[in-house]
């Protein structure tokens, strides 16, 4: 294999992981915060798709222009998820949060077959053509773009829940509900704005994609997927932990891709999550949320 | 009588009644006058193709083809062993769903329909036909699968190359295509596909072909259905180094290969395996990237056949777009139809089948058009004249798929060895 080709692997993989980062990190806040696995992420991020095509189509802008109303959309859609599903559930069995997500999933993906049918949608966008070279390794300028907005906003949720008074209170929710509850911290409004930023994210990872990735009602499981085995390698509820699983399970994509090719990439991903659970249960970074 | 209604009528209305009943009148007249008795009842041909659902734009683009076809025919006089009568269609729409096909096969013959065409997706076909046969209306199709003429029906009639001609087209016409020009033949191939039934039963084919031209192999290798990020498989095709790309693909699949192909600096040539690879869609999505792509095809809009240029500038000045593979199919289709009613000279199906089976209809008889030029079927119900062209996508007045193979049949000479992409782009 020459040098240039394992430069475009690499390339391949960190902007692959890049995406996946953003995904993943909003699931695994919702997880970390409020303790269910959201199977309805993906759907969302298919929400966020599809509104940033609209938004194109219909206004013409940028979709990356988009991405702060995409977010401001997603957020609200996420707290009337959290107030009107979730909030009922709260402290109910796993099982009950399974079936609630899954069955939202499940109406939200058909609802837009439903609308849009499966015909794949693209935005067009008027950068499409230009690619940056090194050499012979070759990065479109869409994917780069895409990398460094999912890095930055990745960034700014760490910075969001170190620096700020909300974040705080959000990661003592996420450590210990009862003492915070103690400390008159409202949790339940705490984990409204924690699903409500998980959903925004997964909305954001959306508009991020629409400038390279076609749009179909079906795109969300795509990643729903392997958002969850990126969490999992992370660690349930760490945010660094996501972001660093979503770069290794990209490279572990690219280059599984390149040597074993077709699924060949998701079967290493796969075997490495099975390693991992293996030997560290709670992940590479275990539970903290930072 | 005319008169008698205008004064109590309102002011628009009654004129317009009046140039109806005038037009009918005169309309009349004119048949009372050239032939001595009542216009003849219009003969009921129907069709069935997606409408709806995920394959429905191609469905359209087929109906264009078929309302113009039959505008034509009855421009020149409709079925004239049947007085004149102009040929009607009666549309269903299968929905791209077998259990709809199957209806709407039945609702049509229950309508009156002395003939059917349809339906585009040979697994819709496959399902028509046996209702066809069934209630004895012949079905004549562009379906490509081979069982389509292999169960041994009577009434299904394919006017289309079988799909098994296809791969051995795609590997041994860009063979001989490049003998012809006077270049080096490719040496390398890589096959990519969809891994889906319809992908690796192609691609093995495919497969076979490479090995017994004795092409090297370089890349076998299939993708996840939907193919949702390109990269990874072109880093792999590049790094196999091919001359020639034989990809397996639906469209948006072939699109977003296509570009990434072009990123990564891969020049090969790229030979696909029909579909997606000759809509306007390809083009429309792909844009100067897909000049100097190849495909094999059953039928291309400047095949060079007799009246075909002509049916082709009409139908794009008509619907925006050039009239694709299938389209033009469809359009030969209503005339060998309407050509089977005229030597049956008889409403009946039964008795248009047996002008089917008997039928021989060579250029330049406007239906004469597929490659090979004859049309007529072989006691299977196939059309065996018939064979797959080699397209390749080139510009001058306007970026088209253009037949450049078999020298019969092209208009063009082939681009080959293919120039970089930066020569591409001008």
């Amino acid at each position: 294999m020459s040098l240039s080709i394992l430069g475009q692997l690499l390339v391949n993989g960190l902007v692959l992981g890049g995406i996946y980062a953003v995904i993943a990190v909003g699931l695994s806040l919702i997880y970390g915060v409020v303790g269910f696995a959201n199977f309805a992420q993906g759907s969302f991020l298919m929400i966020g798709m599809y509104f940033a095509w609209g938004l194109t189509k219909l206004a013409g802008l940028d979709p990356f222009l988009w991405l702060p109303v995409i977010a401001v959309f997603l957020l609200a859609v996420g707290w009337v998820f959290y107030t009107c599903l979730i909030d009922r559930v709260i402290g109910k069995p796993a099982e009950v949060h399974l079936f609630m997500t899954v069955g939202l999933m499940l109406v939200l993906d058909n609802a837009f077959l439903l609308i849009f049918t499966a015909d794949r949608k693209f935005v067009q966008t008027p950068y499409d053509d230009i690619t940056l070279y090194f050499g012979d390794i070759s990065l479109p300028l869409t994917r780069l773009a895409a990398f460094g907005t999912a890095i930055l906003v990745a960034g700014l949720l760490m910075a969001f829940l170190a620096a700020t008074k909300l974040g705080r209170t959000i990661r003592a929710v996420a450590q210990d509900r009862g003492l915070a509850e103690n400390l008159g911290v409202d949790s339940r409004r705490i984990y409204a704005i924690a699903v409500a930023i998980g959903v925004a994210l997964a909305g954001v990872a959306g508009g991020l994609l629409t400038s390279f990735h076609p749009i179909s009602p079906e795109v969300g499981l795509r990643y729903l997927l392997i958002a969850f085995i990126v969490v999992v390698v992370g660690g349930m509820g760490s945010i660094k932990g996501s972001i660093v699983a979503a770069l290794i399970v990209g490279l572990l994509y690219s280059f599984g891709y390149q040597l074993f090719g077709g699924e060949g990439g998701l079967i290493l991903a796969y075997l490495v999550l099975l390693g991992i659970l293996n030997f560290r249960p709670a992940g590479l970074f275990g539970k903290e949320l930072l | 009588m005319a008169h008698k209604t205008m004064p109590s009528a309102g002011k628009g209305i009654a004129r317009r009644q009046v140039l109806k009943t005038a037009g009918a009148v005169a309309a009349a007249t004119a048949f009372n006058v050239s032939l001595g008795r009542a216009a003849p009842e219009p003969v009921k041909v129907g069709f069935l193709y997606p409408l709806s659902g995920s394959i429905a734009a191609t469905g359209q683009r087929i109906r264009d083809a078929v309302k113009l076809a039959t505008k034509h025919i009855n421009g020149r006089g409709g079925v004239k062993a049947l007085g004149g009568a102009p040929l009607e269609v009666t549309y269903a729409d299968n929905q791209s769903k077998e259990e709809v096909e199957k209806v709407e096969t039945d609702r049509l013959i229950d309508q009156g329909v002395v003939a059917i065409q349809g339906s585009y997706a040979s697994f819709l076909t496959m399902v028509g036909t046996a209702v066809a046969e069934r209630r004895q209306v012949p079905f004549v199709t562009a379906s490509i699968a081979d069982p389509l003429v292999e169960r041994g029906f009577r009434y299904t009639f394919q006017i289309s190359p079988r799909a098994h001609m296809f791969g051995e087209t795609q590997v041994k016409g860009v063979l001989a295509m490049a003998k012809e020009v006077g270049s080096a033949p490719p040496k390398r191939a890589a096959v990519v596909f969809n891994n889906t039934d319809y992908g690796v039963a192609t691609a093995k084919g495919l497969k076979d072909t490479v090995a017994a031209v004795g092409l090297e192999e370089v890349l076998y290798e299939g993708y996840p259905q939907g193919l949702p990020d390109a990269a990874p498989l072109a880093t792999k095709i590049k790094s196999s180094n091919p001359d020639v790309i034989f990809p397996v693909s639906y469209i948006e699949e072939a699109i977003l290969l296509l570009k990434e192909l072009e990123r990564q600096r891969v020049t090969s040539l790229i030979v696909g395996g029909g579909a997606g690879y000759l809509l306007p869609d390809f083009y429309e999505a792909g844009s100067w990237r897909v000049a100097t792509v190849m495909s094999v095809a059953s039928w291309n809009w400047d095949i060079n056949y007799p009246g075909v240029l002509e049916v082709a500038d009409e139908y794009e000045k008509r619907y925006g777009r050039f009239i694709f593979e299938h389209a033009g199919e469809a359009y030969a289709i209503q005339w060998v139809i309407k050509e089977a009613i005229e030597q049956a000279a008889s409403r009946d199906p039964k008795k248009i089948r047996d002008a089917l089976a008997a039928i021989k209809i060579e250029p330049p008889h406007p239906g004469a058009i597929m490659p090979g030029g004859a049309i007529e079927f072989d006691d299977q119900g196939w059309n065996a004249n018939v064979y797959p062209v080699l397209i390749q996508w080139q510009n001058g007045a306007g970026m088209k798929p253009r037949t450049v193979y078999p020298l019969q049949e092209a208009r063009r000479k082939p681009v080959y060895p293919v120039p970089s992409w930066a020569e591409r782009k001008t």
